[in-house]
C-alpha cells in the first residue's frame, strides 16, 4: 500500500502519459485490465487530443470536421431555455458540430474546472459557458480563461464601457444585484443598510451565506464601515464584529444553497440575508411569496456573469464556442435571456419588458452605481476567510 | 493380499491410508478391504478416526498418505461427485427446499437421467424404503423415522457401488433406533447394495453388520464377524467396548499337559485354553460376566474360587453381582434373575467358569 | 473436499471486489491522501511539497475542536440510537403476529429506503419553528413560544438516529433472538426479580449485540455530512463539514489531512468496539437462565408496547409529513397544507430531467447492483470458506468505503478518472456505485453463507453435483432471502447516492438524486415531495415483492450480523 501511494505521487508529479500510467497501475494490481478497459469502451468522447490554441481569427484547421463541445448553464428558473434555442440553431446551421449543455451551478463546477486544469490540462470538464463573478476572478488565478477573438465575437464591443475585460478573457454579458432580502410578514419597515445585519431588531433572525464572503456580510459590512477587503486591518475588525454578534445570537443560520436560505425565510424563522435581486423577483413577484427586496444605501454589489472559453479547448472547438458565444450576446438573444431570467444586461441597447425595466435595480444609475467589489482579493481570500469565518464567527454561534 | 492389484472381491479398499490434521493423525495407516455385498461396520469412540474414514471412502477427505481403491480402481483424487459411493449422512442433510421426490431423485436428474426413467427409479425405491405416496411431502412434514428413510432412498437409488452410512440412527429415539436397525439389514439384503456403517454403538454393529472394524486412535484394534469380536476379543480396549468384561491381569505360572495354561491372579489360579504364553509372563485376560457360575459356598464346585458379595444390582431378567475373590481382584458377574439362586451382599460365595472363557489379550 | 477446492479458488474468488475496492477506492483515497504533502497557499494549490497542512491541522486548536465536536456527536447519536434501538429490539422479540413483525421490520428500516432529500424535508416541516410539533406544543399551551428544534445539534441528532436507527435495532434484535425461548421465559418472570433477570442474564447476553449496533451507528455518524449541516443550520462543525469546504475552496492537502484523520478516527473506533466485543465475548455467563415461571408481566409488555408504537411512529412521521406535503396547493411548502393539489404530480411527470435521470439511475443501479452483488458473493464465499489468512484485514479493507465521507470518496475518485480520462462515463459510474455497495452485499452475504448447511452442499456433492450445481441447486436456495437483501441494499445505496456522484456524473448520465438537487436549487415547491411520494410508494412496491422471496425472521438475521 505504502508503495502504491508512493508510485502515485511519483506519477502525480511528473505527470506522466496515460499509458504510463495505466501501466503502472495494472503492475501495482490498482486497477484489474479489464476494468479499464470497460472503462475506456464507455468514453463519452466529448474531448480531444490538445494542441496550442491559435489566435487571430478565420477557420481554424479542423473545424468544419465533427466537433464536440461542451456548454456550462447554469441550472435555475428558466436559464436553460435560450441556450438551448441557440444551440438548436446553431447546430441546425453547422451540423458536425454536437453540443452537449452541461448544467449547474459556477460552485459546485468550478473546483471540476480547476481539477481537470490542473491534471488533464488538454481536457477540459466543459469547452464553454457560464461564468460569475467570483469564479471569473478565480479562474483569473488559476489560468483557466482563453482570450475571445474579437472576430469571432464582434459583440465584444458592445459591453458597457465599465464591465470590459482586459485581453478580451471572456465577455459580461449581464449582473445580477446582491442586496438585502427580508421577510415582510415579520419585517414592516424594510432594512435600508449593509449594516442593518448588526440592528438588534434581526437578533436571531439572520441567514448568513457561508463559502461565499461576498455574501457573508465580511465584505459588504468592511464597506460599510468605510474599509475595504484588500485592507486585512479592515477584515479583521469585521470578523471580530461578527464574532461578537455571533455570541449575542445574531445569526440564526448559516446556508450554502438557495434553498437553505428560501425555505426558513418563508417559514418565518430567519427574516434577513443577503441574495440576488433576480431570484428574491422571481419568489416574490412570481411565486407570491413573502419576500422583499432593497438596494442598500451603501449600493447593491455588482455581481457580473461573463460568458467564457476554457483553456483547453481544441481551436476548432474554441472557434465554435466563439460562435456560440457571439450568438448569445446578440442583441436579440440577450435581450430575451434577461428577460426569461430576469438579468440585468451590461451591453448597449438591450431591449427589456416594461415590468422589468421599470425595477429599481434595472435602471442605469443603479447598475452604473452598483458596488464594484475587489474581486481578485476575495477570490484569493475566500479559502482563508472560509477558514477564519468557521472558526471565528459559526464556531461562537449560540 | 498382493500389493500391485487391489483384491476383486473387494468393492472398497484402504491401503495404509493416513490423514492427519495438522498434529493429529486422525487416521493412523489404516488397511481394510470391503467385500462386495456385505454389511461392514466401522465401530468405535468418538474420537477413534470412523467418520473421518468413511469421509475418505466418500471423497471428502484425502488421504495424506496410503491408498484407496473403489472397484479396484484408485480413486484419491476423485472428487466425491464422480464417485460411485453415496452417504447418508448423520444430520440427514435433507434439501428443505425440496419435497421427498426432488430429494430422491436429485441425484439421477444431476447425471441427466431421462425423467422416465427417473420416475421409474424414484417409485421403486420409495417402495423399498417403505414411503409409496409420500412423494409430495416437505421434509418438515415427515417424523424422524420417514426423513431417515427419505436419506436412504436419496442415496440408494443412484445405485452406489457402496452405500456409507454416518450413524443415520444417532438422532432417533431408542424404539425407533432398533426398528429402524431390522428395516435397514432388511433394505440391505433386498437391494444387494454393499453398507459401510459408522457407529459408536457396539449393539448396532453387532446386531447388523456382517463384519465388523473396531477402531481406536485411527488405527484397526480388530476386525472380524461380530461372534468373534465378543467371545475372543484381541486386545483391552475392544474387549471393553464390546460388551461388559472382567480384564485381570495374570502371571503365567504354568502350562498344564493340554497345552493349556495356569494362571495366577492375585493367588487366584486357574486355567486358559489356547494360551501361546511362556511361564512367568505378565498378561491379561477378559472374562464375560456371563462366562461365570455363581454358586453358594457350600456347594462349591473343586475348581471354584471362593468370594464374598460386595454389591448386587437388579437389572431386569439379569442380576449382577460383584464378587471380592482375592485382595485387589473383584470379578463382576452376571446371571440370569429367574433362573438362577439369589445372593445378597456378604453372602460367601463360589465363583466357576471354563478354561475357554478367559480370553487371553494381546496386551 | 469443498473447503480443498475453496481454498484453491479463494484468491481468485477474492479478485474482482478486490479490483473494485483497491482500484477504485484505495487508489483514489491514496491519490487523495497524497494531496497532503502539497501546498495551499494564498487560494492556490501548488505541487510544492511540504507538510504545512499537517502542521495546521495538528497545531490550530480549532482543528481539535472540530475532531471533538465530530466525536460528540457521534457518540449522542450512538447513545441515543441505543437508548431508542434496544426497547424497540426487545419489544420485537415480544411481538406475536408475523405480519405485524414484518410490518415494524420496513417501518424501521424505511428511513434507509427514502432519499436523503425526502427525509431532510420531512424534519423541516416537522420540527420548524411553525412545524407540526411547535404548533401543536402551542396548541395545548405546553410552551409559550417555539422551542428550536432546528438549527442545532438537536435536529441534527433526531434526523441522524432516525436514518442510523436501523443499523442499532436489528444487531440487537439479533442477538435476542438466538435465546428466543429463554428470553420468553425470563420476561414472564415478575417484578423485582424480572428486572434482575433482564440485567444480569439478558443484558449481558446480549452485549454482542449492542456493541456491533454501536460499532456500525458511530462509523456512520461520524462521516455524516448533508443531514449535519441541512439540520444543524450550518452550524455544527464537524470534520466532514470540514472537509466538504476544503474541497470547493480546492484546498486539497488540508481536505486531505481531514479524511486521513476520520479514517484513522473510524479504525481506532472500530478496533476500540472490537476490543470490547472481544472482551464481552470473555465475560458473558455460561449456562442458560433459569428464570422463575411466573404470569407475564403485564405492566412491562404494555410498556415496550408504547415504546415500540412510539418508535415506529417517530420512524414514520416525517416521511408521511413528506406525502402530505406532496398535495399541498401552496407552492411553498407550508404546514398545514393550503388547499388540496395534484399539480407537482403532474410536474412531475412532465419534467424530462426526471424522466432522464430516472431512466439513467435505473441504468446505474441495476448494473452496479449486479457488479456488486457478483464480487460480494465470490468474496463472501472466498472469506468464509477459503481459510484465508487475513480475513479480518481483508473484511477491514473491504469495509474502508463505509467510514469515509462520501464528499471525500466523490472528489478522490474525481481525481482518478479525471487522471485516467474516463469521467463522466457511465461505466465509471457504475463502478463507482458498485465499490460504494460493496460492503452491504459483501456483509449481508457472508451472513447468509455463515447460515448456509454445509453438510447439504456435501450431501449434493455426494449425490454427483459438480461444484457449480450444488451452488446454484443448494447453496443459492439457501441464500436467497440474503441475496435479496443484498441486491435491495446496493440498488437502493446507488439509486439514492448523491454527495460523491456530484462530482462524477456528466450531464448524458446525470442520476435522479442529482436531477433533485439541481432542481432544487431553481425551484423550492412541494414537486420533490411529490416525487419523493411517487419514489416511496415505488419502494413499498420494490419490498414487498422482494419480501416474497424473504420471510421476516431471516430479514431480521441478515440485517444484523455485520
Amino acid at each position: 500500500m505504502a508503495d502504491q501511494g508512493k508510485s502515485l505521487e511519483r506519477i502525480y508529479q511528473r505527470g506522466v502519459s496515460r499509458r504510463e500510467f495505466l501501466r503502472r497501475s495494472a503492475a501495482l494490481g490498482i486497477s484489474s485490465a479489464a476494468a479499464l478497459s470497460f472503462l475506456a469502451a464507455c468514453d463519452p468522447g466529448g474531448t480531444s487530443v490538445a494542441s496550442p490554441s491559435t489566435v487571430g481569427g478565420g477557420k481554424p484547421a479542423g473545424a468544419d470536421g465533427p466537433v464536440k463541445l461542451s456548454f456550462f448553464v447554469y441550472v435555475g428558473a428558466n436559464q436553460g431555455v435560450v441556450p438551448r434555442e441557440v444551440v438548436a440553431e446553431y447546430t441546425k446551421a453547422n451540423p458536425n458540430v454536437t453540443i452537449e449543455l452541461y448544467e449547474g451551478t459556477n460552485a459546485e463546477t468550478y473546483p471540476k474546472m480547476v481539477a481537470a486544469r490542473k491534471t488533464t490540462p488538454d481536457q477540459p470538464i466543459v469547452n464553454f459557458g457560464f461564468v460569475n463573478a467570483d469564479a471569473n476572478a478565480k479562474g483569473d488565478v488559476d489560468d483557466l480563461w482563453e482570450s475571445l477573438d474579437p472576430a469571432n465575437v464582434p459583440t465584444l464591443s458592445n459591453v458597457l464601457d465599465n464591465f470590459k475585460r482586459k485581453d478580451n478573457k471572456g465577455i459580461a454579458w449581464g449582473m445580477v444585484g446582491i442586496g438585502l432580502m427580508y421577510n415582510t410578514d415579520n419585517v414592516k419597515a424594510a432594512p435600508t443598510s449593509w449594516l442593518d445585519f448588526w440592528d438588534p431588531r434581526f437578533k436571531g433572525r439572520l441567514a448568513l451565506s457561508n463559502g461565499n464572503h461576498y455574501l457573508s456580510g465580511l465584505v459588504t459590512t468592511t464597506r460599510a464601515n468605510g474599509g475595504k477587503e484588500s485592507d486585512p486591518a479592515a477584515i479583521d475588525k469585521t470578523i471580530k464584529l461578527m464574532s461578537d454578534k455571533a455570541k449575542e445570537g445574531q445569526i440564526r443560520l448559516f446556508f450554502l444553497s438557495n434553498d437553505q436560505v428560501k425555505q426558513p425565510m418563508i417559514r418565518g424563522e430567519v427574516w434577513l440575508s443577503g441574495w440576488f435581486n433576480s431570484s428574491v423577483d422571481i419568489w416574490a413577484n412570481q411565486e407570491k411569496g413573502p419576500f422583499g427586496y432593497a438596494a442598500p444605501k451603501e449600493g447593491q454589489i455588482a455581481f457580473t456573469l461573463y460568458h467564457h472559453v476554457v483553456k483547453g479547448s481544441t481551436p476548432a472547438q474554441k472557434y465554435h464556442a466563439e460562435k456560440i458565444i457571439n450568438m448569445m450576446n446578440d442583441k436579440k438573444w440577450l435581450s430575451r435571456y434577461c428577460n426569461l431570467t430576469h438579468s440585468i444586461p451590461v451591453a448597449k441597447d438591450i431591449e427589456l419588458d416594461k415590468a422589468l425595466a421599470d425595477q429599481e435595480a434595472f435602471k442605469t444609475k443603479n447598475i452604473e452605481g452598483a458596488i464594484q467589489l475587489d474581486w481578485p482579493t476575495i477570490a484569493s481570500k475566500n479559502a482563508e476567510w472560509n477558514e477564519r469565518f468557521n472558526k471565528e464567527v459559526v464556531a461562537f454561534v449560540k | 493380499m498382493s500389493a500391485d492389484a487391489a483384491r476383486a472381491s473387494d468393492v472398497i479398499e484402504l491401503r495404509e491410508v493416513t490423514r492427519s490434521f495438522g498434529d493429529v493423525v486422525a487416521v493412523d495407516h489404516v488397511s481394510l478391504g470391503i467385500r462386495q455385498g456385505e454389511f461392514f461396520a466401522l465401530l468405535g469412540p468418538s474420537g477413534c478416526g470412523k467418520t473421518t474414514t468413511l469421509r475418505i471412502m466418500a471423497g471428502f477427505e484425502r488421504p495424506s498418505g496410503g491408498d484407496i481403491y473403489l472397484r479396484g480402481r484408485r480413486v484419491n483424487d476423485v472428487p466425491p461427485y464422480r464417485r460411485e459411493t453415496n452417504l447418508v449422512f448423520q444430520q440427514l442433510a435433507l434439501f428443505p427446499h425440496m419435497d421427498v421426490y426432488d430429494n430422491v431423485a436429485f441425484g439421477l436428474r444431476v447425471k441427466r437421467r431421462p425423467a422416465a426413467d427417473i420416475a421409474g427409479s424414484v417409485r421403486r425405491v420409495l417402495q423399498l424404503v417403505d414411503l409409496a405416496g409420500y412423494e409430495r411431502r416437505r421434509m418438515h412434514e415427515l417424523s424422524g423415522g420417514q426423513q431417515q428413510r427419505v436419506a436412504i432412498a436419496r442415496a440408494l437409488v443412484n445405485e452406489p457401488a457402496v452405500l456409507l452410512l454416518d450413524e443415520p440412527l444417532g438422532a432417533l429415539d431408542l424404539k425407533l433406533r432398533l426398528q429402524m436397525q431390522r428395516e435397514l439389514k432388511a433394505m440391505q439384503r433386498r437391494s444387494g447394495t454393499t453398507f459401510v456403517y459408522v457407529t459408536h454403538d457396539q449393539g448396532e454393529a453387532l446386531a447388523m453388520a456382517d463384519r465388523v472394524a473396531v477402531m481406536q486412535l485411527g488405527k484397526i484394534a480388530q476386525l472380524g464377524a461380530p461372534e468373534h469380536i465378543y467371545s475372543r476379543p484381541a486386545t483391552r480396549f475392544v474387549a471393553h467396548f464390546i460388551g461388559d468384561t472382567n480384564i485381570i491381569p495374570v502371571t503365567v505360572r504354568d502350562r498344564g499337559a493340554d497345552g493349556a495354561a495356569i494362571l495366577d491372579a492375585n493367588g487366584v489360579r486357574f486355567a486358559a485354553t489356547d494360551a501361546d504364553m511362556r511361564p512367568g509372563e505378565m498378561r491379561h485376560i477378559s472374562l464375560r460376566p456371563e462366562k461365570i457360575r455363581i454358586a453358594a459356598a457350600h456347594a462349591a464346585r473343586p475348581d471354584g474360587h471362593g468370594g464374598t458379595v460386595t454389591d448386587v444390582t437388579f437389572l431386569g431378567p439379569l442380576t449382577r453381582y460383584e464378587v471380592s475373590v482375592a485382595e485387589g481382584l473383584r470379578l463382576v458377574v452376571q446371571t440370569q434373575t429367574d433362573s438362577e439362586e439369589h445372593f445378597r451382599k456378604d453372602d460367601r460365595v463360589s465363583l466357576s467358569w471354563p478354561p475357554s472363557a478367559a480370553v487371553v489379550l494381546k496386551d | 473436499m469443498l473447503a480443498f477446492i475453496a481454498r484453491r479458488r479463494a484468491p481468485l474468488q477474492l479478485l474482482p471486489a478486490f479490483a473494485l475496492t483497491a482500484g477504485v477506492f484505495a487508489a483514489a483515497m491514496l491519490l487523495l491522501f497524497s494531496y497532503s504533502a502539497f501546498t495551499f497557499r494564498g487560494g492556490q494549490l501548488t505541487e510544492e511539497v511540504s507538510f504545512l497542512a499537517w502542521q495546521k491541522f495538528f497545531t490550530d486548536p480549532f482543528y481539535f475542536g472540530v475532531v471533538t465536536k465530530t466525536l460528540q456527536l457521534a457518540l449522542e447519536v450512538t447513545a441515543a440510537a441505543l437508548l431508542i434501538g434496544y426497547p424497540t429490539a426487545y419489544a420485537l422479540t415480544k411481538v406475536r403476529s408475523a405480519k405485524f413483525l414484518v410490518a415494524a421490520y420496513i417501518i424501521i428500516f424505511s428511513p434507509l429506503l427514502v432519499s436523503l432529500v425526502v427525509r431532510v424535508y420531512g424534519w423541516l416541516l416537522l420540527l420548524s419553528d411553525n412545524g407540526v410539533i411547535n404548533q401543536a406544543l402551542l396548541a395545548i399551551g405546553v410552551i409559550a413560544a417555539p422551542i428550536r428544534l432546528i438549527y442545532n445539534e438537536t435536529g441534527v441528532v433526531i434526523a441522524l438516529v432516525h436514518i442510523l436507527l436501523p443499523f442499532m435495532v436489528f444487531p440487537i434484535l439479533s442477538v435476542l433472538l438466538q435465546f428466543d425461548h429463554a428470553l420468553r421465559e425470563a420476561a414472564s418472570d415478575l417484578g423485582a426479580n424480572r428486572l434482575q433477570t433482564f440485567l444480569r442474564v439478558v443484558l449481558p447476553m446480549s452485549l454482542p449485540g449492542v456493541v456491533a449496533g454501536c460499532q456500525i451507528v458511530f462509523t456512520l455518524a461520524i462521516s455524516a455530512f448533508v443531514t449535519p449541516e441541512l439540520l444543524g443550520g450550518g452550524k455544527v462543525q464537524v470534520l466532514s463539514r470540514a472537509i466538504w469546504f476544503n474541497v470547493v475552496d480546492v484546498n486539497w492537502p488540508l481536505a486531505a489531512v481531514e479524511a486521513i484523520v476520520l479514517l484513522a478516527l473510524a479504525l481506532a473506533a472500530l478496533a476500540l468496539f472490537d476490543l470490547a466485543a472481544r472482551s464481552l465475548r470473555a465475560m458473558r455467563p455460561t449456562g442458560s437462565p433459569r428464570p422463575r415461571r411466573d404470569s407475564p408481566g403485564g405492566f412491562i409488555d404494555a410498556f415496550l408496547r408504547i415504546v415500540l408504537f412510539a418508535v415506529l411512529a417517530f420512524v414514520l412521521s416525517p416521511l408521511v409529513f413528506v406525502v402530505i406535503n406532496s398535495f399541498n396547493g401552496s407552492a411553498f411548502n407550508s404546514f398545514p397544507p393550503q388547499g388540496f393539489s395534484m399539480q407537482w404530480y403532474q410536474f412531475v411527470l412532465g419534467y424530462a430531467q426526471f424522466r432522464e435521470g430516472m431512466v439513467n439511475s435505473l441504468i446505474i443501479a441495476s448494473a452496479s447492483t449486479l457488479v456488486a452483488v457478483a464480487a460480494g458473493m465470490l468474496a463472501a464465499l472466498a472469506l468464509t470458506r477459503g481459510g484465508i489468512r487475513g480475513r479480518g484485514i481483508l473484511n477491514a479493507f473491504f469495509l474502508s468505503p463505509l467510514v469515509m465521507p462520501r464528499v471525500a470518496i466523490g472528489i478522490a475518485v474525481f481525481i482518478l478518472l479525471i487522471r485516467l480520462r474516463v469521467l463522466g462515463t457511465t461505466g465509471s459510474l457504475v463502478l463507482v456505485h458498485a465499490m460504494l455497495s460493496l460492503p452491504f452485499a459483501l456483509v449481508l452475504l457472508t451472513a447468509s453463507l455463515v447460515n448456509v448447511n454445509r453438510t447439504l452442499e456435501e450431501a449434493s456433492m455426494d449425490l454427483g453435483a459438480g461444484p457449480l450445481r450444488t451452488f446454484w441447486s443448494v447453496t443459492l436456495p439457501q441464500i436467497r432471502a440474503g441475496l435479496v437483501v443484498a441486491a435491495v441494499f446496493a440498488f437502493i445505496t446507488s439509486f439514492d447516492e448523491t454527495e460523491a456522484s456530484i462530482f462524477l456524473v456528466r450531464p448524458s448520465n446525470t442520476t435522479l438524486p442529482i436531477q433533485m438537487f439541481l432542481y432544487l436549487e431553481q425551484y423550492q415547491n412541494p414537486t420533490l415531495a411529490a416525487l419523493s411520494t411517487l419514489l416511496i410508494a415505488a419502494t413499498i412496491i420494490l419490498v414487498v415483492v422482494a419480501l416474497r422471496f424473504v420471510r421476516g425472521a431471516e430479514l431480521a438475521r441478515l440485517v444484523a450480523r455485520r
